[in-house]
């Protein structure tokens, strides 16, 4: 096997193994499944063009993630600031599914994209992708501390809402 | 570490495998039981999160990404353990919400227009001249209508003498600027879409450049070349290869 055909098979097996998890994470962090798709065909782009540059795979979801970071920061400089709703195919009611469990993933969805962005991202990378509250301050460059208050903060937000009333929490949502 | 402290991190970071929270966690019993539920709450979160699913056409254009042509990257793709390069993304990021919620206030009530466009070319041609383009990397027409795909926009294959392209900031907005071989030494295409009020010259110099610039459908297509380059029929070559669909 020559280099070029080496590194495309690497490409070709970082798409397998982590592309799932890195659009959940590009539409977590934009909130719209176009944009995530956009922002994921650039880092994917941008990780075809430096692989020669990833020596250690152990690596490569971090290595990833901070393209895709990268990227979502570039979108901020190209455009103004949009509001963007969570997406509706995620909210949409299903009458035959309407039960209490399903109205509380509906509100859990809402109290996710309601976290301040400061709180969601460490969330995200802690549920998603599965990373260490180490690995997260290392990816975010924080203090590991900040990084568990952040956490910490977060999940006892998403709590409150789960224990509040579930009228009440979708009032105060809208 | 106080009782609060791992506490905390029982709720933060159930899965913590530091030496010490382990040990606290199997001599105290409420931090366990602690432990325990905050790992069925990420569970829980983990649910959540779990849609959506990428299509398979995504997967499929994330795949045939490697079919295409691959150039080294004009910039570093940053490695995990580069901590400065972190720091500027964040960095990046942090600015990119705070510029852009200023500019979202200030557009409010101006119409802002950038009245010069054409010095901007120019200052950005003498800013590359040391690099972009110095080595000709040969990219491939397919790699970068791959970029321009998102302009409604794409160059004919048989579009030669291209030697450098790359994505730059064009005065704030993205755009992608292209080097080919002239006749007197390197022109510099920058394509740069309308997403400002941009008001231009349709023919500009200074001292060391000369340029044209042509107004498109989605995009400005501005072109700088030495003072003695012919560029009329670069313009001309350009103008032919470019395609909008929009």
């Amino acid at each position: 096997m020559n280099n070029e055909q080496a590194l495309k098979q690497k490409y070709q097996s970082l798409v397998d193994a982590y592309h799932g998890d890195l659009f959940r994470y590009a539409y977590w962090l934009t909130g719209d499944r176009h944009t995530a798709e956009d922002i994921l065909q650039e880092t994917f782009l941008r990780a075809w063009r430096a692989i020669d540059q990833l020596n250690e795979t152990q690596a490569a979801k971090s290595w990833l993630i901070t393209i895709l970071r990268r990227e979502n920061a570039r979108r901020f400089e190209r455009k103004q600031l949009q509001l963007v709703d969570v997406d509706t195919e995620l909210l949409v009611d299903n009458a035959s599914n309407d039960n209490e469990s399903s109205q509380q993933q509906r509100q859990l969805r809402r109290a996710i994209m309601m976290l301040a962005g400061e709180y969601r991202e460490p969330l995200m990378l802690q549920i998603i992708a599965g990373f260490s509250g180490e690995e997260i301050a290392d990816l975010l460059n924080l203090n590991k501390n900040t990084v568990m208050t952040r956490l910490f903060r977060a999940k006892k937000q998403l709590k409150l809402i789960m224990n509040s009333d579930p009228q009440e929490t979708q009032n105060d949502a809208q | 570490m106080t009782h609060n402290e791992f506490y905390r991190i029982a709720v933060a970071d159930p899965d913590c495998q530091a030496p010490d929270f382990l040990a606290a966690v199997a001599c105290d019993p409420q931090l366990a039981a602690q432990v325990s539920e905050a790992k069925q709450f990420n569970d829980q979160l983990g649910m959540i999160f779990e849609p959506p699913q990428p299509s398979d056409s995504l997967t499929n254009k994330l795949l045939n990404i490697s079919l295409t042509e691959r150039s080294q990257p004009q910039e570093p793709v940053t490695s995990p353990v580069n901590k400065p390069a972190k720091f500027a993304v964040n960095l990046a990021i942090a600015a990119s919400f705070a510029v852009a919620a200023v500019s979202f206030g200030l557009l409010q009530n101006h119409n802002f227009t950038n009245p010069d466009l054409s010095s901007h070319a120019m200052a950005h041609s003498a800013h590359g001249a040391s690099f972009a383009g110095v080595i000709d990397e040969r990219p491939s027409i397919s790699s970068v209508n791959y970029r321009l795909a998102s302009l409604g926009a794409k160059f004919s294959d048989n579009l030669t003498d291209l030697t450098w392209f790359n994505g730059c900031s064009f005065d704030g907005v993205n755009s992608l600027h292209l080097v080919f071989a002239g006749k007197m030494g390197p022109i510099n295409v920058f394509i740069v879409p309308k997403n400002g009020a941009f008001d231009f010259e349709a023919q500009y110099s200074n001292d060391t450049y000369q340029g044209i610039a042509q107004e498109y459908p989605a995009a400005y297509v501005m072109i700088v070349g030495l003072k003695d380059e012919p560029l009329q029929p670069f313009q001309q070559k350009i103008d032919h290869a470019i395609h909008w669909n929009i």
